[in-house]
């Protein structure tokens, strides 16, 4: 437990209730959390951390976790399906927090109790929800679950589609094509997709230099757009659209195409329809052929959320950004990607971030204290290659009651020099080391 | 039978002995070392200070080769030949005894071997940081221990840590974490760059307190 | 009795960083520096028991570029001197780990 002085010095008087460490004035109560995910796993260790005293249970559907984040270094062999699992004996052995194996089904918000698959009840004083995404496989016509789990995978949420798509990519035929289809907004992890080609691109080029990575995209941008259209012209021959190229630095021009390719919405890059049997994707521009479709779909907050009436009609969690308690039932708290926080995105590190926020806002809620005002980052390392990386950077607090992006004049990632793209890639490894310590153990 | 097993155990412990001075390849030899130096080309101290900002390498070791956060260690006025050494062992990998040392390989790989002589060079021509302490040199700086085999660590480092004595690095003026750092690692065999285990085998029975201890005496106390 | 401190800081024009408010700013550093401060074994420094002094030193000519980094400037440049401030209080406030 953090030792709790009063590192800032200010005289207290005895019962100066606000200024009081966050430990004292003993908060208690019981919450109960769904999703052992990066923000379930992060809440339910910070409030152990600061106030063991409540008592904290996770209602989560598997033993054990496999991070989605960096999962696509699984499809290049960068390391193994292995690699992603995180064990949940620290929450358990190291902050006392109970585990569950199963799968919440009901919630009585009245009486303020939770039933799952195996019947057990779990009553709480505040329930929080963290349940990631729901892939909405069906949303696109020919697409769905079945065909994700067996012959176009998705991967969005990793497992053995995961293990499937690796699979798949490495016993292309020479000459082959892996086609990403890529999701519209929001969704998880706003990179990702254009992440994934590029590192599937780059192992391309050595074991299947003739092949082709294609990502078509119902969008016309994506996060780290100019950073990663800049690595993919340096790297794998890329040309960048003509109307894309102000603000760029200088460009190599590629008199051939290159082993990726993105087409935009204006190029027609909406899909439109999947074919797993005759393997093509009808996009606005036409068909294409691939040997490996990997498609993200549109997604929505996790199951739990809807079923619990969470979401609101954009699929997402409105909260209160103070707390994340959510806006449609009360005492009940909304975490991660399920949440509609924008401009906080959909990422691992927003996730645990507003974990933190919402801890020590429950802590206080429970010591009958004002809740202190929230404070968010997000930095998130992505690669253009293995030793190819760039930042995605904000900081965000509360501004007229809404959260902003705080300004950081005249800070920009492009064109920044080759060993600070090596040594950004040496962070995210190490982020990924450090961020899992921090989330779980 | 008593004469055979002592000499089973007299032709072991030879054998033993024996082993222990043969190099394996990955490391470093006299010959190989003294071959890598000879052949480092002569180095460009301006240059060297461009490099140091253009490669990033003064945002954890300094402009002017003093580490800014005690995480990091210090450089300036460190021996020419002794940096040399460090980046050649980073390159090949000689030099991974920990996460920290990735940092250092993936800077390293976009390096030449002008490169690497031309940062060494600015780097000596700094001026070296000056251990702190008024305390009395600790008994193993100037006895080293001769039961533990352990050489007085003056006897390289010298009394006031200024290295140079047998190839050794400066070691003055270091915050006390990275002092420690290399001991432990050296300790524990994950650092293997030092010629025929020399510090190896300095540190194998060390205990904790001393080390604390050493790390301390010839540190800048920050 | 916070209002009453908060009043008396507006009058004496210093705004309170409350010891929570610090944390809660400080809290997004864990997911590289480590859960209160701790990291071992990493690219990136453990920040437990840094002095304040040098918290902010850094931070700033992290801020301007006299230190050059990758990230740590777009982050740096978020932040006030006296958030900074406050920051660097609640590290330094971290006991330190025991490690390599």
């Amino acid at each position: 437990m953090i030792s709790r002085r009063n590192f800032l010095g200010m005289a207290l008087a005895a019962g100066a209730a606000g200024l009081l460490p966050l430990s004292a004035r003993a908060a208690t109560g019981k919450v109960v959390v769904i999703g052992g995910g990066v923000g379930g796993s992060t809440f339910a260790k910070y409030i152990k951390m600061n106030a063991p005293q409540i008592e904290v249970t996770i209602i989560e559907q598997n033993p054990i976790y496999i991070r989605p984040y960096g999962s696509s270094e699984v499809l290049n062999g960068h390391i193994q399906m292995s690699d992603l699992e995180v064990s949940y004996d620290a929450l358990r052995n190291k902050y006392g927090v109970n585990v569950v194996v199963d799968k919440a089904i009901g919630l009585d918000a009245d009486k303020r109790v939770v039933t799952t698959a195996s019947g057990a009840k779990f009553d709480y004083d505040r329930l929080v929800v963290s349940p990631g995404i729901e892939l909405l496989y069906n949303r696109i016509e020919g697409y769905s679950r079945e065909i994700a789990e067996t012959k176009a995978p998705s991967g969005w949420i990793p497992g053995s589609q995961t293990a499937l798509l690796r699979d798949q990519i490495r016993n292309m035929r020479q000459g082959g094509t892996f086609l990403i289809v890529a999701p519209p907004n929001p969704y998880r992890c706003p990179p990702g997709p254009d992440e994934r080609g590029a590192l599937v691109a780059e192992w391309m080029q050595k074991y299947n230099p003739t092949g082709k990575v294609i990502i078509t995209d119902p969008k016309n941008e994506f996060v780290t757009g100019q950073d990663m259209r800049l690595g993919w012209n340096r790297l794998y021959g890329y040309n960048v659209p003509a109307d894309m190229r102000e603000g760029m630095p200088a460009l190599q021009q590629h008199s051939e195409a290159g082993i990726i390719d993105w087409i935009r919405e204006v190029d027609g890059g909406r899909p439109l329809a999947i074919d797993a049997q005759k393997m093509q994707v009808e996009t606005e521009q036409g068909f294409i052929k691939a040997d490996v479709i990997n498609v993200v779909p549109p997604m929505r907050a996790g199951k739990v959320a809807t079923a619990f009436g969470l979401t609101d009609a954009s699929g997402w969690c409105p909260v209160d950004p103070y707390t994340f308690e959510s806006t449609l039932v009360s005492k009940v708290h909304v975490l991660g990607d399920s949440v509609s926080a924008s401009p906080l995105p959909k990422s691992g590190f927003a996730a645990n971030n507003e974990a933190k926020v919402a801890a020590y806002a429950i802590i206080n809620l429970f010591a009958g204290r004002e809740v202190e005002e929230p404070s968010w980052e997000n930095t998130c390392y992505a690669l253009a290659g293995k030793d190819y990386g760039f930042m995605v950077i904000g900081v965000y607090g509360m501004r007229d009651g809404k959260i902003a992006n705080l300004p950081r004049p005249g800070f920009q990632t492009l064109d920044v020099s080759d060993t600070k793209h090596r040594l950004a890639a040496v962070y995210q490894q190490a982020w990924m080391k450090s961020f899992t310590e921090d989330s779980f153990l | 039978m008593r004469t055979l097993i002592l000499s089973l155990l007299v032709v072991s412990s030879i054998t033993a002995h024996a082993t222990e001075n043969v190099v394996p390849k990955s490391e470093w030899s006299a010959k190989s070392l003294r071959q890598a130096l000879e052949s480092r080309p002569t180095g460009d101290p301006l240059r060297g200070k461009d490099l140091n900002t253009q490669h990033m390498c003064a945002s954890c070791h300094g402009k002017e080769g003093i580490a800014p956060t005690p995480n990091w260690p210090s450089v300036a006025g460190q021996l020419e030949s002794y940096t040399f050494k460090m980046l050649l062992d980073y390159q090949s990998g000689a030099r991974n005894e920990d996460n920290r040392a990735n940092i250092m390989t993936a800077v390293v790989d976009m390096l030449s071997p002008q490169d690497m002589s031309d940062l060494a060079s600015y780097y000596a021509s700094l001026a070296a940081p000056d251990m702190s302490t008024t305390m009395p040199p600790p008994a193993l700086v100037t006895k080293g221990d001769p039961q533990r085999l352990i050489t007085p660590c003056a006897s390289c480092h010298g009394l006031t840590g200024q290295g140079g004595i047998k190839g050794t690095p400066a070691i003055a003026g270091q915050s006390a974490d990275t002092l420690k750092r290399a001991l432990v690692f050296y300790q524990s065999g994950e650092r293997q760059s030092d010629l025929y285990s020399v510090m190896r085998q300095a540190t194998k029975r060390l205990t904790a307190d001393e080390i604390d201890q050493l790390g301390y005496y010839y540190s800048a106390q920050n | 009795m916070k209002k009453l401190i908060a009043l008396t800081a507006i009058l004496l024009s210093a705004p309170v960083i409350s010891d929570e408010r610090a944390e809660i700013m400080a809290n997004p550093c864990a997911a590289c520096h480590g859960t209160a401060g701790k990291v071992e074994n990493s690219a990136f420094m453990p920040l437990a028991g840094i002095k304040a002094e040098v918290f902010v030193k850094t931070m700033k000519e992290f801020r301007t570029g006299e230190r050059d980094s990758t990230l740590m400037r777009g982050l740096a440049l978020a932040y006030t001197d006296q958030e900074l401030e406050a920051m660097g209080q609640y590290f330094e406030s971290l006991p330190k780990g025991g490690e390599k």
